[in-house]
């Protein structure tokens, strides 16, 4: 059931009015879990209910180490919880990747192997909720939270719709005390759900799919393709990730709020980034935090030497990266983000005393430079990670050769497989979006616009919104991961 | 833009104003459609329709034939592939396939109400029967337009012809996007909505759009399987419904009204599909024809014109089984029809 669906429209209305005309908290808890239940097995009904067991485990471990006073008990426990989570998560997204890996080392070394290919479905979402339990046993152990008392309000913690699939990542610390807190129906934040569900629903049903359309064929056929249009397929790539990513969270944090939950924001405008590590702080930031408090700062973090503080960066990153998908391509797409932010670093510590670079990277016309060169390499960094095997045969690094040979070396080919207004236009879009987003006052001059006016530029937005969107719809992206 | 509310009343006055503005949009977005681009609902018709008017404004005097009914007539009727048939006094007739994919007695009915509304007077109509469809016939709503309803309105339970005709056109903005798009901004229209566009020949034939000539084991499972929830549980327990039948009858009145001159015949179908009529339906179907024959309408029974090996699916033929059936109703009805030799 995907978000932009006429199916999940009638199924969040349904719910959206059921819970907001039950008067009891308690009810509109299981409410809620029937729901996400519900929504979840629409995909799957047996991995529903083993993400249901696991979850009922994790809430028996944490009060497990609420009772226990013994600290050796309490370290058992949590690494039964992090191992059984990593387990699962490992033999459904790694367990063919790391079998794949072994015998073509095998392979390679000379040696006949057999090992078999398993038949495995990956349930969805799985990276997301397993993060959650993790970060949740992880945080009881820390004695930062207490382990919830109530199975339902935990189940809820895992398995609330909204964020179930595709994140964002959700902090027990952040969630659990908004389901103990009663609901009150509010018209500010039906206001503010409303508008999120809307723009999210523009980026991904208008520029997103629309740039499928460019990025699919040359993705597929990079050398079929004059050098420039490959160019506009990274570029368009690098936004399609973006708009429907941003856009799944933005519906996700708008159907939270509606039904009076608010969630982490997970993009603050990333393309408007200067540098690489100020990207990465705003883009998918729950990841990135997640990653920071349960990876990077347990390793050390930049507390020890320079070279240490360098290999913790790069390792997370990889940690990051392989998070995205059992694949070599995602491997190095998130090593390749660790060098970039090692080197940032160096950077910053190389020119320290360099007023004069300084002075002229904070002018405008500096930091557009910075801006252009960090969505750059970024965007050259999403190449490896969009990069596929093809039925052909043709492995994904292969491909993403192909695809930097065409980049680089300028050669002659098919023209856009969509015309290049298409793409230009919703490329002004992204960028007169941030424009727009990153005026400090924007939102209180909206406010101070009368009622009919918001009205009708909304409800203007939403008539473009669906006339705009192409045949057919692709899932989400980050539905895979 | 998102995240900061405004205070509780003009929070409120926002959401109703959107609302508000919203319904506007779509009702007058659904008016315009309705009033100025009726076509937009159809797109199928609409490329019909232009081959149609381009055909009959090139010779206007030439005695137009309409052959209409289902998507078994889109594949299997190539009307490009006559050779020339002329009428009593030697003037060649416009032969065009005029059917349209999910056509029953009541699409038939609207696509004769549009051909004269188009100023399309034809001289003959060569109408398909589906035996199924005088049983059970999907309610068109997706591709008329308001004023049509009328057209359905005798023949169709009327509490569901308006639920969905209210149901589609509460979704009114989205579904006739393409067609919009096409209209104002055509580098907007996707390579997918072009590729899978209705392709027709200069007659209205099937250029590779919906025939299916080799199809993969898949796609074989998959038609068979579309045919049986279809057809066979309307086969197994076969009646005609009187409102299906009312709609052939109107037809019938109309073509009488307008001076045109109607022919039924029934489409091919393999023996799969003809082993799925239960005992007596065969029966209840001559009856009908029986009645048809006595209102002076000639009607032809095509149904074993094809072998089984020319069918992609138990009731749609392939190329070379569409070359058999279009040769077959040159010979047995249009040629005889048209220059006078069928006795009515």
């Amino acid at each position: 059931m995907l978000f932009c669906t006429q199916k999940f429209l009638f199924f969040f209305l349904i719910v959206f009015t059921v819970y907001w005309v039950t008067p009891w908290p308690r009810v509109r808890v299981w409410i809620l879990l029937s729901a996400s239940y519900y929504f979840y097995q629409s995909w799957n009904a047996e991995l529903a209910r083993i993400i249901f067991l696991t979850t009922v485990v994790d809430y028996l471990i944490a009060r497990g180490m609420t009772t226990s006073a013994r600290p050796m008990r309490r370290k058992a426990l949590l690494l039964l919880s992090i191992l059984g989570n990593i387990a699962i998560l490992c033999y459904f997204k790694y367990a063919n990747f790391f079998l794949d890996s072994l015998r073509q080392s095998l392979e390679a070394a000379g040696a006949k192997s057999s090992i078999p290919v398993l038949e495995i479905i990956l349930p969805i979402g799985i990276s997301f909720y397993t993060f959650e339990a993790i970060s949740y046993t992880v945080d009881v152990f820390r004695g930062k939270i207490q382990a919830e008392r109530r199975l339902d309000h935990f189940l809820l913690f895992v398995l609330f719709f909204p964020h179930l699939v595709a994140g964002p990542i959700v902090r027990a610390g952040d969630f659990l005390p908004q389901v103990h807190r009663r609901k009150v129906w509010g018209w500010p934040r039906m206001v503010v759900g409303g508008r999120l569900i809307l723009l999210g629903l523009f980026k991904k049903m208008v520029i997103a799919d629309r740039l499928a359309l460019l990025v699919d064929p040359v993705y597929a056929n990079p050398a079929g393709y004059e050098s420039a249009v490959v160019w506009m397929a990274v570029v368009a790539y690098a936004l399609q990730i973006y708009c429907d990513f941003s856009g799944y969270s933005d519906i996700a944090l708008g159907c939270a709020r509606l039904l009076g939950y608010r969630l982490q924001i997970n993009f603050a405008m990333p393309f408007a980034a200067s540098n690489i590590a100020d990207f990465w702080r705003r883009w998918h930031i729950s990841l990135s935090n997640w990653i920071r408090d349960y990876i990077y700062f347990p390793l050390g973090g930049n507390r020890a030497s320079a070279v240490r503080g360098a290999f913790n960066l790069i390792l997370a990153m990889t940690l990051c990266g392989l998070w995205h998908g059992a694949a070599w391509n995602f491997v190095i797409f998130g090593t390749l983000n660790g060098i970039y932010l090692v080197g940032h670093r160096a950077f910053r510590i190389v020119t320290k005393n360099m007023t004069a670079l300084r002075r002229m990277l904070e002018s405008t016309p500096g930091k557009l430079a910075c801006i252009a060169l960090t969505f750059l390499v970024f965007s050259l960094s999403l190449v490896v990670f969009r990069s596929a095997s093809q039925p052909d045969g043709t492995t994904s690094f292969e491909q993403a050769g192909k695809m930097f040979r065409q980049l680089f070396v300028p050669s002659m080919g098919a023209g856009s497989p969509t015309p290049p207004v298409v793409f230009w236009t919703l490329l002004a879009t992204v960028v007169i979006g941030h424009l727009i987003a990153l005026r400090p006052n924007f939102l209180s001059d909206w406010n101070r616009l009368p009622a009919p006016v918001r009205g009708f530029a909304l409800a203007s937005f939403l008539f473009v919104t669906l006339i705009l969107p192409p045949e057919t719809s692709p899932q989400f992206i980050y539905f895979q991961f | 833009m998102a995240l900061v509310a405004p205070r509780r009343r003009p929070a409120r006055s926002e959401i109703f104003w959107t609302l508000g503005s919203f319904l506007a949009l779509t009702t007058l977005f659904v008016v315009y459609v309705e009033v100025w681009h009726p076509e937009w609902y159809d797109r199928e018709h609409q490329v019909r329709r232009e081959l149609l008017n381009d055909r009959t404004a090139e010779a206007p005097d030439r005695p137009v034939v309409l052959v209409a009914g289902s998507s078994r007539v889109v594949v299997a009727f190539m009307p490009e592939r006559l050779g020339p048939i002329r009428d009593k006094d030697g003037r060649e007739a416009l032969i065009f396939n005029y059917a349209h994919l999910g056509a029953g007695p009541r699409v038939n009915l609207i696509q004769l109400q549009r051909a004269l509304r188009d100023g399309v007077r034809p001289m003959h109509l060569v109408c398909e029967i589906v035996s199924g469809m005088l049983h059970h016939d999907d309610l068109p709503v997706k591709e008329i337009s308001l004023p049509e309803i009328g057209v359905l309105w005798p023949h169709s339970n009327k509490v569901r012809l308006v639920a969905s005709s209210i149901g589609f056109r509460f979704n009114g903005v989205y579904r006739p996007r393409t067609a919009l798009l096409r209209s104002v901004a055509p580098k907007w229209v996707t390579r997918s909505a072009t590729d899978k566009d209705v392709a027709l020949l200069a007659l209205g034939g099937d250029d590779h759009w919906s025939r299916l000539d080799e199809p993969s084991e898949d796609e074989k499972k998959l038609l068979f399987k579309l045919a049986v929830i279809r057809f066979k549980s309307r086969m197994e327990s076969y009646r005609l419904d009187p409102k299906l039948v009312g709609a052939t009858r109107e037809l019938m009145n109309i073509c009488q009204r307008e001076n045109i001159k109607l022919t039924m015949f029934l489409s091919p179908e393999d023996s799969r599909f003809r082993s799925w009529y239960r005992p007596g339906a065969e029966e209840v179907l001559l009856g009908f024809i029986e009645e048809l024959r006595a209102a002076g309408v000639a009607v032809v029974d095509g149904r074993l014109w094809v072998p089984d090996d020319k069918f992609t699916d138990p009731h749609h033929v392939k190329t070379d089984g569409a070359e058999q059936f279009t040769d077959r109703l040159e010979r047995e009805l249009l040629r005889p029809l048209i220059s006078g030799q069928i006795a009515r």
